[in-house]
Parts: structure tokens; C-alpha cells; sequence
């Protein structure tokens, strides 16, 4: 099982929104990161078949993202989407159903075991217009699933759930990720470092990193440092160093850095997390 | 043969319990829809409203037909009932665009059936169904009006296909997702066109209104071909383009 990306590029007129990614995705969970813009949601679309890429070539073992077969095995929540106003939430899923090649008496059961899975049970025959956006994104989620897919790609599927529901979503992919090919992105980045196996950074279309999450903080391992100091001081580490964190405390200013060497008198080395990696990349403090 | 006799037996031919019973039912994939099948499935989803308004607009053409008399403009009455089918032709443009207007398309695009089958999928449900209802128009036109069944056909398809032609140039040429605006105006002007049209044409000679239609129906029939064949191949090749 394996999804293969070679050299895929998506140009708009003149802005490169990817440029030239490679990726080799087996089963798992991959969690795309990346600052706005940088190119998530256009790389999610043409893993789909939705977009087509300027250059290069998506396969699945073999099968072409264009073809008929890979969509067969594909589930896709985009990043926005709608619904039709007069649908309630089962209809909706029938309806994706159909779409997908379902017959109807495996769609319905699948149906209600999909919306127990994301809590809408007692929604199931409510209209759609009267959900919340977290409501509706979870349906969005169970759409996703209907079709038992072996590639499930999610653009952003934690935006907007209560942090009880993203903890249910977090251990529903956690407990599909030894079958499947998951691929989610997000802006939260502990969503990403509690269930992703390995981590992707994107970056203006570019993909800047990829890893285990060890793999991927070695970049910045033992050189975050943290300290508290006068504001002149803080002035001027800030022009020296990339600056995770700035926070005023009474007279003082605390900071956290990322520095090879010891930045100050009174600075302490502490523990890198992905928050700091992603911040080093995308912060535009630095 | 003993009671334990029969037990061992039992327990030496006894099965053990399936393996992964529960994993093999989960990754079990039975046959998918076919097309013909999925085409079917979707006639349930084509909406209420949508069977409703085509039947209403039918209905008002009867009841138009049985209550009023000829006037004396030539081919008046006819020229009304046939500046009611833009709204039908509406309708139509309205139900193939629904993807779009509610922001469905990039979640169907990912489905086994991509969107190029769901259009494909209500264009015939939906041009088999407009067919039915203008064939019964006709036929019972036919029996009120004097002018003859080619008349008809031709004074009920012209601004049909004129109206469905522009809608597809709208939907191919899209912008932003306000296409079904411009539809609805397209529809509107046909519309009153052909309501003056009769009183403006009533100077010159009888004919003369037959000839406009003619032109109409041809440039209607191929707007609608060309159009057709454009959505066809840019949701065939290229893929949907998102705004
Ligand atoms: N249809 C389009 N036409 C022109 N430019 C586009 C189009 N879609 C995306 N872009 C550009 O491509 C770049 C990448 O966009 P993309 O939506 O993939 O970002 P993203 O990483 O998903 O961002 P976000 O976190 O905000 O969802 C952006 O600079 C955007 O302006
Ligand atoms: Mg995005």
C-alpha cells in the first residue's frame, strides 16, 4: 500500500501554490503543517482528483488519481464545504452514499454506525441548517468514512470541534491508522503531535520537512532556551534570535528562543515541542 | 453410545470460532452501484420543488389554453404559452447547478461518481422529464390552436433552447458562483421578448414571426450543442475548477 507523489507542482498564473513535492505515504497517519497559503489545501485537492496538477503524477499502487478505481477507495473532507439546506443529517450520508457506489441497505447501516461514531445519534434526523459548525464538521468527517476508505484525506477536520470531540476524533483515527493511508491538516498543532506518526512542514509550496516527531524536533533540539530579562535586553535578543514566545511580566520581559548557544546570563535550556518547531518555521517574528 | 462418548465426539468436530470475523465484515467490499443504477438512485434526489414548479408551469399553460379565446394578433395565444418556457428551461439550468450554488462540488467530486456523472445524471433525468412535459404541452396545445404541430414544436422549443443555451454558456463561463442570477435574468428578458414580440411583429407580415422563431431555434439548438459539449470536456479533462 502505497500513495506516491512524484514531483507535483500547481501553478496559478504566476503564483506557485506547490512546487515540485515528492511524498511516499504508506499506512499511517500524516499530519500536514503549515502557516496560511502554504499550499495544504491545494496539495489535499489534486490527492483527490479534485484539482488538477500543473505537473507531475498522484498514484496509488499503481492506480492514477484520475481514474475511477482511486476515487473508489478515497475518503475526502474538504477544507470548506456546504450542504443541500433541505437534507437532514441522514439524508446527507444516503445521499454521499450514492455517490460513492453504496447499495441502500449497506449505506443505512453504515449510515447510523458512522453517526454514532461522531456523536450526531440523536441529530440524525435533524436538517442540516440547524447545526453548529462544529456538528457539521463532524459530519463532513463521517461522509468521509462511509465508503471504508484505504486513503482518507482530511483538510482541516479538528477546525471548529469542542476539545471533548477532538479527543473522540483523535482516538477514531488513532484507532483506524493501522489499516489505512490518513492524511489530515491542521492548525493545531497538538492535534498533530498526539496522533500523527509522522509529520510533514510545508512552507510556500515547498515541502520543508518530514519525520517522526523526534525526527523532526532534532532540528531545534536543545536549543530553545527561555529567560527573563530587561526590556533594552529583550530588544535586542529579539534582532539576534528567532523568538518562540514574548510575554511582559511586571518590569520584565520573558522569552523563548531558539539560540545554539546560551543567548544570556540567567537563560535555561528547556524542552523542544512541535509548537516551537512550527513557530521557527512560520513565525514572522524572526 | 454414551452421553460422554457423544460429547467427545462433539468436541473433536467442533470449529474453532472464526478468526477476524469482525475485521473481515468491515473490510468485506460488495459490489458498488452500477451506472444505471446510480442514475436511477438520483431521480429521488432531484427536488420536490423542482417536479413541482415544471408541473405548475404545465398546469397554468392548460388552464391558459381552455379559458382564453384566440385574439385576433396572429398567433398570439401561441406566442404566450411559448414565452412561458424559459421558465421551464429554468428550471432545468437551476437543478444542474445545484452543486455549485449550495458548495457541494468539491465533496462530490471525490466520490466513485465524480461530478462529471452527477451532472450527467440530472441533465438526463431531467432533459428526459422537460421532454415529457413539452410533448404533452404540445399535443394538448395541438387541440386548442389552429397553427399545427410543427408550429408548435417550433413557437415551444425556440425559447427553450435559446434560454438552456445561454444558461450552459453561464455555467461553463462561470466567475464567481452567481451564475443562476444571470440565468434567471436571461430567462426573464426571453420571456417578455416573446410577450411583445407578437405586437411588434403584427406591422409586418404574417409569416414573419415563424421566421424569427425559426432563427431562434436554430441558434438556440446550436448554443445548447456547443455549450453541451464544452461542459462535457472540461469536466471530463480538466477537472472541476474551484474558485
Ligand atoms: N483558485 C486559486 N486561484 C489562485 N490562487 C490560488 C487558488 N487557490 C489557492 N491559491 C493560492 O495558492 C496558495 C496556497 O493556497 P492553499 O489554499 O493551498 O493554502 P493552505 O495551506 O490550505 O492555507 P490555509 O491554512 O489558509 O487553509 C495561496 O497563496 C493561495 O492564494
Ligand atoms: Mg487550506
Amino acid at each position: 500500500m502505497e500513495l506516491c507523489i512524484d514531483r507535483v507542482s500547481k501553478i496559478y498564473g504566476n503564483k506557485i501554490a506547490c512546487d515540485r513535492i515528492s511524498l511516499s505515504l504508506h499506512k499511517g497517519v500524516y499530519g500536514l503543517l503549515g502557516a496560511n497559503g502554504a499550499g495544504k489545501t491545494t496539495l489535499m485537492r489534486m490527492m483527490c482528483g479534485v484539482l488538477c496538477p500543473t505537473s507531475g503524477t498522484i498514484t496509488f499502487d499503481g492506480i492514477d488519481v484520475g481514474k475511477e478505481e482511486y476515487r473508489d477507495l478515497l475518503g475526502y473532507l474538504p477544507q470548506n464545504f456546504g450542504y443541500y439546506p433541505e437534507f437532514c443529517a441522514m439524508d446527507f450520508l444516503l445521499y454521499m452514499a450514492a455517490l460513492k457506489g453504496i447499495p441502500k441497505v449497506h449505506a443505512k447501516e453504515k449510515a447510523s454506525e458512522l453517526l454514532e461514531l461522531v456523536s450526531l445519534k440523536n441529530e440524525a434526523k435533524k436538517k442540516i441548517r440547524t447545526f453548529s459548525g462544529g456538528m457539521k464538521q463532524r459530519l463532513g468527517i463521517a461522509q468521509a468514512m462511509l465508503n471504508n476508505p484505504k486513503i482518507l484525506i482530511l483538510d482541516e477536520p479538528t477546525a471548529g470541534l469542542d476539545p471533548k470531540e477532538r479527543i473522540r476524533f483523535r482516538n477514531l483515527i488513532s484507532s483506524m491508522s493501522a489499516e489505512k493511508i490518513i492524511l489530515l491538516s491542521t492548525h493545531i498543532v497538538s492535534d498533530v503531535e498526539y496522533i500523527a506518526d509522522k509529520i510533514l512542514l510545508m512552507k510556500a509550496g515547498q515541502m520543508i520537512h518530514q519525520g517522526t516527531l523526534d525526527e523532526i524536533l532534532s532540528v531545534i533540539k536543545e536549543k530553545v532556551w527561555e529567560c527573563r530579562v530587561e526590556k533594552n535586553k529583550a530588544d535586542e535578543l529579539s534582532e539576534k534570535y528567532p523568538i518562540l514566545n514574548f510575554r511582559n511580566e511586571d518590569e520584565d520581559i520573558f522569552l523563548r528562543l531558539v539560540s545554539e548557544e546560551k543567548p544570556c546570563e540567567g537563560a535555561n535550556r528547556t524542552e523542544a515541542v512541535l509548537e516551537d518547531l512550527y513557530l521557527y518555521y512560520f513565525n514572522e517574528l524572526h | 453410545m454414551t452421553d460422554k462418548l457423544k460429547k467427545e465426539i462433539k468436541e473433536a468436530f467442533e470449529i474453532d470460532s472464526p478468526v477476524g470475523k469482525k475485521q473481515f465484515l468491515k473490510d468485506f467490499r460488495y459490489p458498488k452501484l452500477n451506472k444505471t443504477d446510480f442514475i436511477l438512485e438520483q431521480i429521488f434526489y432531484i427536488r420536490k420543488k423542482t417536479w413541482l414548479f415544471s408541473v405548475l408551469i404545465m398546469g397554468f399553460i392548460f388552464w391558459f389554453l381552455h379559458f382564453y379565446e384566440n385574439s385576433s394578433t396572429p398567433n398570439m395565444n401561441l406566442w404566450i404559452i411559448s414565452s412561458l418556457m424559459p421558465f421551464l428551461a429554468l428550471i432545468f439550468t437551476v437543478e444542474l447547478s445545484r452543486s455549485s450554488m449550495f458548495k457541494m462540488e468539491e465533496m462530490e467530486a471525490g466520490c466513485l461518481f465524480g461530478l462529471s456523472q452527477i451532472f450527467l445524471a440530472r441533465m438526463l433525468i431531467m432533459g428526459i422529464w422537460n421532454g415529457i412535459l413539452l410533448f404533452i404541452i404540445a399535443l394538448t396545445a395541438n387541440l386548442y390552436l389552429p397553427e399545427g404541430m410543427i408550429k408548435i414544436f417550433l413557437y415551444l422549443l425556440a425559447p427553450y433552447l435559446l434560454v438552456n443555451g445561454l444558461s450552459f454558456y453561464f455555467i461553463n463561463n462561470k466567475r464567481e458562483r452567481g451564475e443562476i442570477y444571470s440565468c434567471a435574468a436571461i430567462a426573464v428578458m426571453v420571456s417578455i421578448c416573446g410577450m411583445i414580440m407578437p405586437r411588434f411583429l403584427k406591422r409586418y407580415s404574417e409569416n414573419i414571426g415563424t421566421w424569427v422563431m425559426s432563427v431562434v431555434w436554430i441558434t438556440g439548438l446550436f448554443m445548447v450543442l456547443t455549450q453541451l459539449r464544452k461542459m462535457h470536456k472540461k469536466l471530463e479533462e480538466d477537472r472541476w475548477n474551484f474558485a
